[in-house]
């Protein structure tokens, strides 16, 4: 089994759909990674980074019940922290300063994501 | 000081008669002219004498010129001159003045007998040099009388500028024409006043004689003139009464014989005439005037004079003044003919009388009608010349032929007809009249044979002739002119009516009407070429012809006339000749080809061809004029059908015009679009539609008043409107474009989208006349796009998640099946609980809430727990729960596994169980949602060791231990109790109710 790509990194999930959440959980916590959350409001998300002063990635589902993620991405940002965002959306809804973000369309595997999330930040890393 | 060498003038040099043809020349104006024509037949028939004066200012006035006149040869001066009989114009009040013939414009057009045009014809012709105000340019046409030039009339322009134009020259040679005409009337006017003269002549004649009668010795004692007057010869004692009785005339008119017989009273007058028969061989008229002495009224004293050449004046004059008054109404030449001969013969008591029309051409004599008493026999009808035979070689020689009974052969020709040869027979005495060296007509009478003839009478055959003659010419004249004016009056009706018609078919109708009437037709057809197929098309009957037709050809309904038919027969060949023709026997022309059935009788037919630009685009078919066609009515024919072909033409284009006009307006009346048209140029607004005023909320009269670029952009927002200006660029410069931009509406500030759509309007040239906009108010549909769109992302948001949730469904299903089958067993169940959720979630409007007690049913109802087992199973609650839409599928899942659970192990697996599920809305303190409390009970139910895995892989369990609280917020509690699963689900639910059809439920439902 190949090393664990994700190893003791701290990674935030925001999704609301408990089933994908926890789906997710696993595939991280399969790669090694510590899971924050998953939290599925927008509220929850908010709390969890002004807890977490040391964040490493996060998995941002774009629809919380409803509200979008942009106020979380935007605070990762400003942290430096890097982020994927899981949608159903097009493109086109991403606010423009968000636009360069690695997007994952759902439906997608929780394994894929944290595959991503690794090339995310190793590639964060290496620069 | 010498100037540059003058070139000679030459005539060429104002001869511009060519010019003519290179200018550009206005149309026609039919209804001005007729008009005018008409003006002139009027004071032609009531004021004969300013015929010629009332022409030339007609010419002045029709063609526009400075002066206009009539110059006419002074035939007997030396050298020849022209008077200007009349003037008009500048050069009114010249009239009577003369002009040398030679070296004239008019000299000019005299020789060439035609129309010429002069440029300052002075420079060539001193003449005319140095009239004041100076002549410019002069056109003159001939005035003809009897073919012959005479005179000229002729207009001139004294300004510059001024040019004569192809339609001066027309009217000028119509009214031309016209002059010719009357001229000749004044003419005859003029030598019946002559006539007049002779009268006054004739009285002054005759001498007196003095004589005594005594009535009791019956002697009449006379001077020698009184002798003279009896043709007695001197006697010194007189002569008996009876000497007297024996020399009167029996049989003459005046005669008094009752002096003879009555007493007369003492101082009585009496006057008499008396027609004396002697040496002359017509005798003489004497008149006596006597009176009876007072003491001895048995003498009479008295005077006689011969009044013979007073008489013959008289009677000559009362009978042409007869003549005249008799003649004068008629305007027929058969009744001229009759009348003329009836007078004459009348008056001449004669068995026979005849005015014959004599045409060397056709070789025909004509008698219209003659009159005849008695025996003879008319001679009316045609009569060719060798039927007439040498009477009319002697009547050549300008004679009359009198004669008192011609023998066998002498004047009769051999091939004469019986009544010719009964006429010779008789004494005749034939008057010829001669026009220009050549015989015309004549004018006889015929009487027993052995009847002498007197000078007298021969005379006054001669001058009935001349009087019949004139009065045939003036009706043939005056008929010439009255068809012109009708022909005139016709193109007047045809476009004055035009004007009120609607369509070609209701015009086309006038213009047959007017053609029949002119052309006494008794009906009549217009037909057009069908260009694609060479046939006769858009045939359109005269209503009078309608009246004719059965038309039995079932092809053709009443009414509805044929249509392609094909170009042959008598038609066609006016079609393919493109030449008027008459055909007054049609049965033998030789392209007939019948008529169809339904056709009424063809005893006449004449066709004219309608010629547009050199080609026969149609026809007019005539027919059934009585007596058949003559070549007058084929010209009265052909002088319409221009006229008409253009007001068919123009009622077309008109039509076609106004169509499009009101396709147009019809089409802006409907938009809702803004629909302008702007000048390329100026880029002004020429039009602006209706829908203006919804869209920019402002009156369409105040954009149009102000129709300038700038104002167009006010309402446009700022950052828009360059974008517009630059755009309108393109459009100019040939492009289409469309744009979207807004405006801020003035009327209530909204901001509305306009998508416009602009085009170049072009000319026949190809280059940029007018800008087309198409303006639509966009805003609703914009809002609509961007209300679409949020619903698509919503939707795609939805699908998307509802898919991952499947994908997650089946791994967590794969991981607690054991086989295969179990898997698609749970599978399909559980995506068949999704599926039914989703349908319910799918079907609600905006606002709605699914209810709980719904959403429980629901899944219940689909594992058959309310039919097969519904006394096992209790429902309690308030009905229209509404639950929030986020968390119904996540509940309807965690219900479904409860529900499968029971069904499969618990309450309804087996005897005994039952299912309670019982619920209850409470509403938290203060301002937090209201929440819902389930309590899922299963009682009876034998329950496995405590310890064993769960029954069911634990999804549902998991769903609502964990699932629920995560997601929805909820509290929950799962418990295996010792007779069954005892679930409770506290989750905050929806303020706002549920969709109204689960609403009203009874509380509480008890299976």
């Amino acid at each position: 089994m190949a090393e664990a790509m994700l190893a003791g990194r701290r990674v935030l999930v925001a999704e609301d759909e408990y089933m994908l959440a926890d789906d997710l959980r696993q595939a991280l916590e399969d790669e090694g990674a510590v899971v924050l959350g998953p939290v599925p409001h927008l509220g929850d998300v908010l709390a969890l980074i002004g807890q977490h002063p040391q964040i490493d990635a996060a998995v941002l589902d774009v629809n919380l019940g409803g509200e979008m993620v942009w106020p979380a991405a935007d605070l990762l940002s400003e942290r430096g922290v890097p982020f994927l965002l899981t949608t159903g959306y097009e493109r086109s809804s991403v606010p423009s300063r968000h636009a360069h973000v690695t997007r994952c369309e759902k439906p997608i595997t929780p394994a894929e994501i944290a595959r991503a999330l690794a090339r995310e930040v190793q590639g964060c890393a290496a620069a | 000081m010498s100037g540059p060498a003058q070139r000679a003038i030459g005539l060429d040099d104002v001869l511009i008669t060519a010019e003519l043809d290179r200018r550009p020349s206005r149309e026609p104006n039919f209804q001005a002219e007729s008009e005018a024509l008409r003006d002139l037949a009027e004071v032609m028939a009531n004021r004969p004498g300013q015929v010629l004066q009332c022409l030339v200012e007609t010419a002045l006035r029709l063609t526009g010129a400075g002066s206009a006149g009539l110059s006419l040869l002074e035939g007997d001066s030396t050298p020849a001159v022209f008077r200007w009989i009349a003037t008009a114009g500048a050069f009114a009040g010249r009239a009577g003045g003369t002009m040398p013939v030679d070296a004239t414009p008019c000299g000019l057009v005299i020789a060439r007998n035609e129309v010429l045009l002069f440029d300052e014809g002075g420079r060539f012709f001193p003449a005319v040099r140095d009239i004041i105000p100076p002549i410019r340019e002069n056109l003159l046409v001939p005035f003809r009388v009897e073919g012959r030039p005479i005179g000229t009339l002729w207009v001139v322009m004294h300004h510059p500028a001024a040019r004569f134009e192809q339609e001066d020259s027309r009217i000028l040679q119509n009214l031309a024409r016209f002059a010719s005409a009357a001229h000749q009337l004044v003419q005859t006017l003029a030598s019946t006043q002559k006539s007049e003269e002779l009268r006054r002549i004739a009285l002054e004649g005759g001498r007196m004689g003095a004589w005594r009668w005594d009535m009791r010795s019956g002697v009449i004692q006379g001077d020698a003139v009184f002798e003279a007057l009896w043709d007695l010869p001197p006697s010194g004692s007189g002569w008996p009464m009876s000497v007297f009785a024996s020399r009167i005339t029996p049989d003459a008119e005046h005669v008094t014989p009752e002096l003879f017989t009555t007493e007369i009273a003492p101082g009585q007058e009496f006057d008499g005439q008396l027609h004396v028969g002697g040496a002359t061989p017509s005798g003489r008229w004497i008149r006596w005037r006597g009176r009876a002495e007072q003491e001895r009224p048995w003498i009479i004293n008295g005077v006689s004079f011969d009044v013979t050449e007073q008489r013959l004046v008289d009677d000559r004059l009362t009978l042409l003044l007869q003549l005249s008054d008799a003649l004068r109404p008629l305007a027929d030449p058969p009744a001229i003919q009759g009348e003329a001969a009836r007078i004459l013969g009348r008056h001449l008591r004669t068995d026979q009388a005849f005015y014959a029309a004599i045409d060397e051409e056709a070789r025909l004599v004509t008698v219209e009608r003659d009159h005849v008493l008695g025996e003879a026999a008319s001679l009316d009808g045609c009569h060719p010349f060798e039927r007439v035979g040498p009477l009319l070689e002697a009547l050549r020689q300008g004679q009359p032929v009198v004669t008192t009974g011609s023998p066998e052969g002498q004047l009769a020709a051999d091939q004469a007809g019986s009544a010719w040869r009964a006429l010779l027979a008789k004494s005749l005495a034939c008057v010829p009249i001669m026009k220009h060296g050549q015989l015309v007509a004549a004018m006889a009478v015929a009487d027993r044979p052995a009847r002498q003839w007197r000078a007298e009478e021969v005379a006054l055959i001669q001058d009935v002739a001349e009087r019949a003659w004139e009065a045939l010419e003036r009706a043939r004249i005056g008929d010439a002119v009255r068809r012109k004016n009708a022909v005139l009056e016709g193109i007047n009706r045809i476009f004055r009516e035009a004007l009120g018609t609607r369509s070609e078919e209701e015009l086309a109708h006038v213009c047959l009407e007017v053609v029949e009437d002119i052309t006494q037709s008794e009906f009549s057809f217009i037909g057009e070429v069908n260009v694609a197929t060479n046939r006769l098309d858009d045939l359109s009957v005269s209503a009078r012809g309608w009246q004719h037709f059965a038309m039995e050809d079932p092809r053709f309904a009443q009414g509805k006339a044929p249509t392609g038919l094909e170009i042959r027969g008598i038609y066609g060949r006016v079609l393919t000749d493109g030449q008027g023709l008459i055909a007054n026997d049609p049965a033998k022309h030789r392209d007939q080809i019948g008529t169809p059935k339904g056709h009424p009788p063809l005893h006449a037919f004449m066709g004219v061809p309608l010629v547009q630009d050199g080609r026969v685009v149609g026809m007019i078919g005539l027919a059934n004029r009585k007596g058949g066609y003559r070549p007058d009515d084929l010209e009265a024919a052909q002088a319409l059908a221009p006229a008409i072909l253009q007001a068919l033409c123009n009622k077309r284009a008109e039509n076609a015009l106004r169509k499009s006009e009101e396709r147009f307006q019809q089409f802006v009346d409907a938009s809702s679009d803004v629909i302008w048209i702007r000048n390329a140029a100026t880029l002004r607004l020429e039009y602006l539609g209706p829908a203006f005023e919804v869209v920019y909320g402002q009156p369409r009269s105040e954009a149009l008043r102000t129709g300038t670029v700038r104002n167009w952009l006010r309402p446009i927002l700022p950052e828009d409107r360059g974008r517009v200006l630059a755009n309108l660029r393109r459009v100019r410069q040939g492009r289409q474009v469309a744009l979207e931009y807004r405006i801020r509406r003035r009327l209530d500030g909204q901001l509305r989208w306009l998508h416009s759509t602009q085009f170049p309007l072009r000319d026949e040239a190809g280059q940029v006349q007018r800008i087309g906009g198409i303006s639509e108010d966009v805003t609703e549909e914009k809002a609509t796009a961007d209300r679409l769109q949020v619903l698509v992302a919503e939707l795609q948001h939805r699908t998307r998640n509802l898919l991952a949730v499947v994908r997650s469904l089946a791994d967590k299903t794969m991981r607690s099946s054991a086989t295969l089958a179990e898997f698609r067993e749970r599978f399909q169940d559980r995506l068949a609980a999704l599926a039914r959720v989703n349908g319910l979630l799918s079907r609600l409007d905006d606002g709605e809430r699914i209810a709980f007690d719904e959403l429980l049913r629901v899944e219940l109802a689909a594992l058959g727990m309310l039919e097969d087992q519904a006394d096992r199973v209790v429902l309690e609650g308030p009905p229209g729960v509404g639950l929030r839409s986020s968390t119904v599928q996540t509940l309807a899942l965690a219900l479904h596994e409860l529900a499968t659970n029971a069904a499969k192990y618990g309450a309804l697996s087996g005897a005994g169980g039952h299912l309670e599920v019982r619920w209850y809305l409470e509403r938290q303190d203060g301002a937090g949602a209201p929440q819902l409390e389930v309590r899922w009970q299963e009682r009876g139910v034998a329950m496995p060791e405590p310890g064993a895995a769960p029954r069911g892989g634990g999804y549902g369990r998991e769903l609502i231990e964990r699932a629920l609280p995560y997601q929805l917020n909820a509290r929950t509690a799962y418990e295996l109790g010792p007779d069954g699963v005892s679930c409770t689900i506290i989750l905050p639910v929806s303020g706002t109710p549920p969709a109204s059809g689960s609403c009203g439920r009874k509380e509480g439902v008890h299976g």
